[in-house]
Parts: structure tokens; C-alpha cells; sequence
């Protein structure tokens, strides 16, 4: 029997690691973890069977407090690259601590629905995964085609000649098809050659991540030159139950799928759902987004718990399936438990640490925090893949920097990890080593 | 300094290509490092790292279709340690439509991702190329017997197919060699490999068979050293070798049997006693003289199904008249290869019912002696796997029937019940102390008309 008191601890524990470093930019929980873990030997700290619990925990504040630097500073990971339209809009407006209120109802309301619907994801899961897991290739590939087609062609200028209209009508198109497979070769060099020792493998694709979509936001608002107005701080926000309801399943609904699948991603989820649910305001959409991101990071580590599905997502469940697996029902109630009492713990710490972020925001310079921002990035990236990851996290900002300016979708640096895996799944990656001659 | 977007848009293209290029030209240097597999083991930090492992393929391919995708497994050891290594569709399809499905005793290089779990480690191999046979076991000569010496070793051996049987992991059988026997596995994952020559021997394998079969030698659970057969091409199904075309009386071929050393031969005997051995799932014959039944020699059958097809399981009794096909090994066992009767010592359900004894009358002396008995069963059979098992009297006494495989009777369930009259077949044996009557053929039990 699991003594109920040590969970709680490491709990504690875990929840404190993760409010305390999520909220500054940059500090994505997996790296944070992967640098706990392996670099500095944490799991002698914490006895094998408790770790699940201390991931979990840390997990889920995370998916919380992160919410603040994406909102406030816009350093992205790939899940927020679709919140961060809104969310700048509102920081631009001085509502900047509304739209956190929302993303983080929709996050609080996405655990208290990841909770109420956990019996019934542990018997449908593993159908729908057995039903479809043969095709997750065509999903991904499909999902690709989408991404192309929801953008293939945008309207240009009609002036000029024709072959110059032409030229505009298609040129983000064309800069979407050059992120992408850019991107895609880059992270098929970078997964066929990778550019850290073995054991530091998590981190290989880090760099990468970091510069499309951390570094290059972080260099879009240097050059931006934005000036954040003064931000209302308020403590009520009205919404519509439905209008809430809509966002909410509709990140709900995102976050599953991306957690339950490998490869899609929180932002590909919401892509998705977004699309099926069709949220009709901003509000909506913050709220969904909030809600997505706890379903995709605490759900697909969750999995690791479930009783009649246990299958491993993502680096925090990969770092914890090499220590402990847990393996009895009782650790699975445990760690509904302790989802709703985390939840509730990060959202009162976000609520609190966001009113320091909205000070911060307004007093010092935007660019001056843009710069601590991107050196934070630099050390981390530096201190995890050294010099190498400098080099690919400066040429993965490039590609990023090309979604952004080109203004087509900033979801395709994504190719980073969907086109070799993709390569993979589909038996023809040797092709293209054939043709690199690596 | 300003600078235009339009210039920002370029260059950011530029220097991205770039950055690439120089990323690729880079990776054209370097290689996934070499590792030893006890690195690997238990070591989390290593999860998804692409490395290299060189050692030698220890245990014979694990190939599944069953879910639809194919699914390869084999084990490497490098000298430290053993991994599996894992490859999944549509990698594992490509690997042997390239025939490059790596087998036992060779030795390998394998790159590929390491996932390390709580309690085991593997290897995915994620494409074709990250596998290079450095070494594959040469061919070094025909042997009649295997020691754990052999091990890895690539040999051949020609004999006789005794004992064939299916297991969870392929068709095993041994071969009577001229020195011995020498276990064979066809492993079944040949069948995704060499659809038509598995189809092929499927259709041609058959206990008393004569082959000629090269494989590479396992130490099966690390002791007992067995062939492994690599690819079906390595199965040769020969002739008979020249049989010797008189029939001989029994006594007059124990008296010469050395001259019949290595060939077949024609002998005649009355059926005497049989006896079932688990171990070797082989039958163990009595057979006398046709007219002195007090010669009497001993002749293996490796297979129930000689005995079944070959005899009516209702009137074979003791001294029914056979003319036997049998093979004289090189240190002059004798094997029945082929069964065919000459005479029944009953013919009619009447000349049954007259033969029969009476169960009382069945002692531990008897064991092995094929009898009749008539009389009714006492309660249902229980089932002991697909076996059946019931009780029997007569007027006498009781005694147990064990009838194997007996679910696979047709319509055993209306045939065998509680208050049936039958007439039962079989040999005595003991079971636990308690004699038996054991029915080696499904015909051996008839309703007593």
C-alpha cells in the first residue's frame, strides 16, 4: 500500500518545482525535468515509486504557470502558437490579465475534466487507439495536407501586373512549404546525426524547438518594438456558459487527441478541434487554448497511470517509464487525486504570480525583458546541447523567423518533427538518407 | 540601424538554407556513437539516443504478422550484455523483401534508437541502413550428432524426420542420423520470409521422412544444442535409400540386423505391447515373431499418427499380424517408418465381443497388451485438456479409459456419457498407480450394439 502521506509530499514537492520555474521564460518542464533527472541524478532523491507523482505534479503546474511568460512575454512553445495571436492582442489593449483569466479558467476547467472523464477515457481509449493506431502515418500526413490547405492561397494585392499579383497571392504559400520542409530536413539531420552525447538524448531536439518558436518570437518583439500599455488588473471575468462550454470542449477535445497520438502536437490538436468545435470569439479561443495545453501535457503523462491503458507520451512519461511504471489501481486514484488538488494549488499560484507579470511588464522595458528572455534561452540551450545547440537553435530562429514575416502559419516549424517521423512511419527515410548520403 | 522587412525576409531565407547546408555537410562527418550493451542497461538518460551496437546475433529471428504489420525481433550480444533489438513496419517488410533479416551467429552492427524501460532496454532499428551483417556462420560440414561445442557453428545432417511436432515458436522435429538424433526447429517466421518453400514443406514434412538439412546450431535454454534452420533452401527432402525388398521374418532379422545397418527393411511381426513415452512423445513397440512369440524385440514409433492411420483402432489387438517398414540406425535402433496389416485377429463386432477380457481380470502384468473390453460407462468423462477420461465396469470390475486428444472426437459427447455400453480398445498402462486402458486411435470405442 502507497502511503498516502509521502504521495502528498512529493506532490508538494513536485508542484512547488513547477511553479517555481515555470513562470519564467523559456523553462519548458521537460527541459527542466530532463536537466533534473539526468544531468543533476534527481531520482536518488526521490524513492522510484514516488516520481510519477512528483512528474505529475510538476507536470500540471507547469501547464498552469507557463501560461504567464506566453501571455506577458510570448515566449512560445509549439502548443501556444495559435494563443498568441489573442493573447498579444489583449496585452496590446491593456487586457493582458483578462485573457490570462480566461486561459486559465479553460485550463482549470480542462483538469476538472480530464478528472470527470478519466473511467470513461480508460475504456475508450484503448478502442479508439486499437482501432486507429495503424494509421496514425495517414492522420499526420492528412493533418499536414490540412494545415497546407487552410492557408492555400491567401488573397493578395490586386494591383500591380499579373505576374506580380501571382507572386503575392502565393508567396506565403510558397513560405509555409519552405518552413515546413526546411524544417523537416533540418530535424531529419538533427535526429539521424544528433547533436548530443547519448545521454543526453532528450534534448536533442530542444535547440530546435527553442529557436522556432521561443527565439523567434522573442526576436519578433526586439525588432516589433512594442510598448505594453498599463494592463486592468480585474477579478471577474464574464463569459457565457456556452460560449465557455464551447471553448473548453473544443481544447478538451484537442488536448486528447494530441495526447493520446505521438507526434501531434497540443498546437496540431487545437488546430483540429478548433475546427470541429468552431469557437466563435477570442474568448473562446483563449479559453480552449488554456484548456488544451493541461489536457495534452497532464493527459498524455496521465496515460503513464491509467489502468487499462498504460502507454508512454511524452518526455516526462519517457524520463519516468525508464525509473518506475506504475502499476497498481491505487497509484491511478492517487493521481486523479492529486490532479485536482495540483490543478487548484497552480491556478491560485498563477492568479498571484500573474499580478507580479503584469507589473513587470508595464514597469521595466518590454525589450529590455525581451533580452533577458532570449540570454535565458541562450543559457539554456547552451547548457543542455552546448555549442552545437546554439548553432541549430540559430538556424531553427531563422525558419521560425520566416513563418512570422512571411505572416503564414507559425505552426510549420512543426515539420522539425513531422516530416522525418513521418519518413519514418512510412518506410521512406532511407530514401532521403540515400539522397543526403547520411 | 534599420532594417527593411523586405531585407529581413531575404535574409532570413539565406541565412536559414545556410545554416542547413552547413548543418548537413556537418552531419556527413560524424556517426552515431559505438556503445557496449551493458551501457545501456538501466540507464534512463540515454532514452531515444541513436547509437551503435556491434556484436553477434544470439537468438533466431522473432517475426509476427498476427496484427497486420509486421513485426521482427532478435537478440544481440556483444560480449557485455544482451539486447533485443525491434523492428516495425514498414522497416521490418523492407529488411526481408531485401533479404537482409539477420539470423543467428551473425554478427552485426545495428543503429538504432535505444528505449530504455523501468525493468528492460531495446533497440529500434528504424531503417535498413542502420544494420550491416559484418559476418554471417560459413558452412563447415555434415555432422550426425551436435555438442554445445557447435554452438553458432553452420552444419549438416541427414536422416530420418522422428517426433515432428509444432511449437510456439516453429515446427520441431529431430532426425535420426547414423550417430544419433539431432533436434530440428523450422522456425515459423520463415513462413513471411519464404511464403512458397514453407508452403512446400509443410506439405512434404512428415515423421519417417528422409531429409537433409543444413541450420545453424542454438544451445537451446543454453544446454542442448539443436539446429536452427536460416532459410528453407537449407531443407532437402531425399529417397528412400534402397530398401531391402524381401520380408523378413522377425527372428531371422534380429538374427542378421547388423547386416540392414543404415537402410529399410521388410519385417513381419504380430503387434504385442505398447508403450507410450511423454518425454519423447514417442511410442515404444513389442512386436514377436509372426511364429514364435516368444522372439520378441522392441522398435520405436515416433509418431501416433504411424500406429493410427495404419491400424483399425477397433480390431488391432495383441498379435495382430503387420508387415513393418523399419529403419536400422547406425547403432542399430530400430525405427517403424511404415505399418500395414496383414491380419486382424478379429474381423466382426461378434469376434470382438468374444475376444474381450474381462476388467477384473486386467494386472500390472498386462501392461502394454492391447485389449477388448465391453462395459458401461459409470459417469460422464471429464475433460483433462482435449483428453477424456472416464470409468468403466463390467460385471468384474472397473477400470479407467483415457482416451488422448479424445475432444476431438465427433461426437464424443452422445458416444461417451454416463450409463453408455461401450467397447473399448486400447493398451494398459498405469497412471499413478491405477491401471488404464489408454485408446490410441479415435476408432478404438464403439457403441455395444
Amino acid at each position: 500500500m502507497i502511503d498516502f502521506l509521502t504521495v502528498l509530499y512529493y506532490s508538494v514537492l513536485g508542484t512547488i518545482v513547477g511553479v517555481a520555474l515555470s513562470w519564467l521564460p523559456g523553462f519548458h518542464i521537460y527541459n527542466v525535468i530532463a536537466v533534473l533527472f539526468i544531468v543533476m541524478g534527481f531520482e536518488s532523491f526521490i524513492p522510484a515509486e514516488f516520481i510519477p507523482f512528483f512528474m505529475l505534479s510538476a507536470i500540471i503546474a507547469f501547464s498552469f504557470v507557463n501560461l504567464l511568460p506566453a501571455i506577458f512575454l510570448s515566449v512560445a512553445d509549439d502548443t501556444l502558437i495559435f494563443l498568441l495571436f489573442p493573447s498579444q492582442r489583449a496585452l496590446l489593449l491593456g487586457k493582458g490579465y483578462r485573457a490570462m483569466l480566461l486561459s486559465l479558467l479553460g485550463a482549470l476547467g480542462g483538469a476538472i475534466l480530464l478528472f470527470a472523464l478519466s473511467p470513461v477515457l480508460a475504456i475508450i481509449l484503448p478502442i479508439v487507439y486499437n482501432l486507429t493506431s495503424n494509421y496514425i502515418h495517414v492522420f499526420i500526413a492528412a493533418l499536414i495536407l490540412f494545415m497546407f490547405m487552410s492557408e492555400w492561397h491567401r488573397y493578395g494585392e490586386k494591383v500591380g501586373s499579373p505576374l506580380s499579383r501571382l507572386l503575392d497571392a502565393w508567396k506565403q504559400s510558397f513560405a509555409g512549404l519552405f518552413v515546413f520542409f526546411a524544417s523537416g530536413i533540418l530535424g531529419f539531420i538533427a535526429m539521424r546525426r544528433p547533436i548530443v552525447p547519448p545521454d543526453r538524448a532528450y534534448l536533442n531536439l530542444m535547440p530546435l524547438f527553442i529557436g522556432a518558436f521561443g527565439m523567434a518570437w522573442v526576436v519578433f518583439n526586439l525588432i516589433s518594438n512594442v510598448q505594453i500599455p498599463k494592463q486592468e488588473i480585474m477579478d471577474k471575468v464574464e463569459i457565457s456558459l456556452p460560449n465557455y462550454l464551447r471553448g473548453l470542449i473544443s481544447g478538451v477535445f484537442g488536448g486528447i487527441i494530441a495526447a493520446l497520438y505521438p507526434l501531434i502536437t497540443g498546437g496540431m490538436g487545437a488546430l483540429v478541434a478548433g475546427h470541429l468545435v468552431n469557437p466563435t470569439s477570442e474568448d473562446e479561443f483563449l479559453i480552449s487554448q488554456g484548456a488544451n495545453r493541461v489536457v495534452y501535457y497532464v493527459g498524455a503523462y496521465f496515460l503513464l497511470f491509467m489502468p487499462t491503458f498504460r502507454i508512454i507520451r511524452g518526455t516526462g512519461a519517457w524520463i519516468t517509464a525508464g525509473i518506475y511504471i506504475p502499476k497498481l489501481y491505487e497509484e491511478y486514484v492517487l493521481a486523479l487525486g492529486i490532479l485536482l488538488f495540483v490543478s487548484g494549488i497552480s491556478f491560485l499560484a498563477t492568479l498571484l504570480i500573474g499580478r507580479v507579470y503584469v507589473s513587470l511588464v508595464t514597469r521595466i522595458s518590454y525589450k529590455k525583458l525581451s533580452l533577458i528572455t532570449m540570454a535565458m534561452l541562450v543559457i539554456i540551450t547552451y547548457v543542455g546541447t552546448g555549442l552545437m545547440g546554439i548553432f541549430y537553435m540559430t538556424i531553427a530562429t531563422f525558419l521560425g523567423l520566416v513563418a512570422g514575416l512571411y505572416n503564414t502559419r507559425r505552426s510549420y516549424p512543426l515539420g522539425l518533427l513531422l516530416f522525418p517521423v513521418l519518413l519514418s512511419m512510412t518506410g521512406t527515410a532511407d530514401i532521403l538518407c540515400e539522397i543526403l548520403g547520411i | 540601424m534599420k532594417i527593411s522587412i523586405r531585407t529581413l525576409k531575404i535574409a532570413s531565407i539565406v541565412i536559414a538554407t545556410v545554416g542547413i547546408i552547413v548543418a548537413y555537410l556537418l552531419a556527413r562527418t560524424t556517426s552515431a556513437p559505438l556503445m557496449s550493451i551493458i551501457e545501456l542497461r538501466g540507464n534512463y538518460a540515454i532514452n531515444y539516443a541513436t547509437i551503435r551496437i556491434r556484436g553477434v546475433v544470439s537468438d533466431y529471428p522473432y517475426i509476427d504478422n498476427s496484427t497486420g504489420r509486421l513485426y521482427i525481433s532478435f537478440e544481440v550480444n556483444d560480449g557485455t550484455d544482451t539486447i533485443s533489438v525491434r523492428v516495425y513496419s514498414p522497416t521490418s517488410i523492407k529488411l526481408v523483401s531485401l533479404g537482409l533479416l539477420p539470423f543467428l551467429g551473425d554478427e552485426v552492427e545495428i543503429e538504432g534508437q535505444v528505449r530504455v524501460k523501468e525493468d528492460y532496454v531495446y533497440m529500434v532499428l528504424q531503417d535498413v541502413r542502420g544494420l550491416k551483417i559484418l559476418g554471417t556462420p560459413q558452412f563447415e560440414g555434415n555432422v550426425s550428432s551436435l555438442s554445445i561445442w557447435d554452438n553458432y557453428k553452420y552444419l549438416g545432417a541427414e536422416g530420418y524426420v522422428s517426433g515432428l511436432r509444432t511449437v510456439s515458436s516453429g515446427y520441431l522435429f529431430d532426425i535420426k542420423t547414423s550417430g544419433g538424433s539431432i533436434t530440428v526447429l523450422v522456425p515459423y517466421g520463415l513462413m513471411y520470409v519464404e511464403p512458397e518453400l514453407y508452403l512446400n514443406f509443410t506439405k512434404n514434412i512428415a515423421d519417417g521422412k528422409r531429409v537433409y538439412i543444413r541450420g545453424i546450431v542454438y544451445l537451446y535454454r543454453g544446454t542442448q544444442p539443436e539446429f536452427v534452420v536460416k532459410t528453407l533452401k537449407d531443407v532437402f527432402f531425399l529417397k528412400e535409400k534402397g530398401a531391402v525388398t524381401e520380408l523378413l521374418k522377425l527372428g531371422d532379422f534380429i538374427s542378421n540386423i547388423g547386416k540392414y545397418k543404415d537402410n529399410i527393411v521388410g519385417v513381419e511381426a504380430r503387434l504385442n505391447r505398447i508403450f507410450y513415452n511423454s518425454d519423447t512423445r514417442s511410442y515404444t513397440v513389442e512386436f514377436t515373431d509372426p511364429s514364435n512369440l516368444n522372439i520378441k524385440f522392441n522398435m520405436s514409433v515416433s509418431s501416433s499418427s504411424i500406429l493410427y492411420k495404419s491400424l483399425n483402432g477397433l480390431y488391432s489387438l495383441t498379435g495382430t499380424l503387420l508387415n513393418l517398414s523399419v529403419y536400422v540406425s547406425g547403432s542399430l535402433t530400430v525405427d517403424v517408418r511404415k505399418i500395414s496389416v496383414i491380419e486382424y485377429p478379429v474381423n466382426s463386432m461378434e469376434e470382438l465381443k468374444q475376444a474381450k477380457v474381462n476388467i477384473g481380470d486386467i494386472g500390472e502384468d498386462d501392461r502394454g497388451v492391447i485389449y477388448a473390453v465391453v462395459g458401461t460407462v459409470t459417469s460422464d468423462p471429464s475433460i483433462v485438456g482435449s483428453s477424456l477420461k472416464f470409468k468403466l465396469k463390467d460385471n468384474t470390475g472397473a477400470i479407467d479409459v483415457f482416451i488422448p486428444g479424445g475432444k476431438y472426437m465427433k461426437n464424443w459427447e452422445s458416444l461417451i456419457r454416463s450409463g453408455a455400453k461401450l467397447v473399448v480398445v486400447g493398451y494398459v498402462d498405469i497412471y499413478r498407480g491405477a491401471l488404464e486402458i489408454v485408446v490410441y486411435d479415435f476408432d478404438g470405442v464403439a457403441e455395444d450394439p
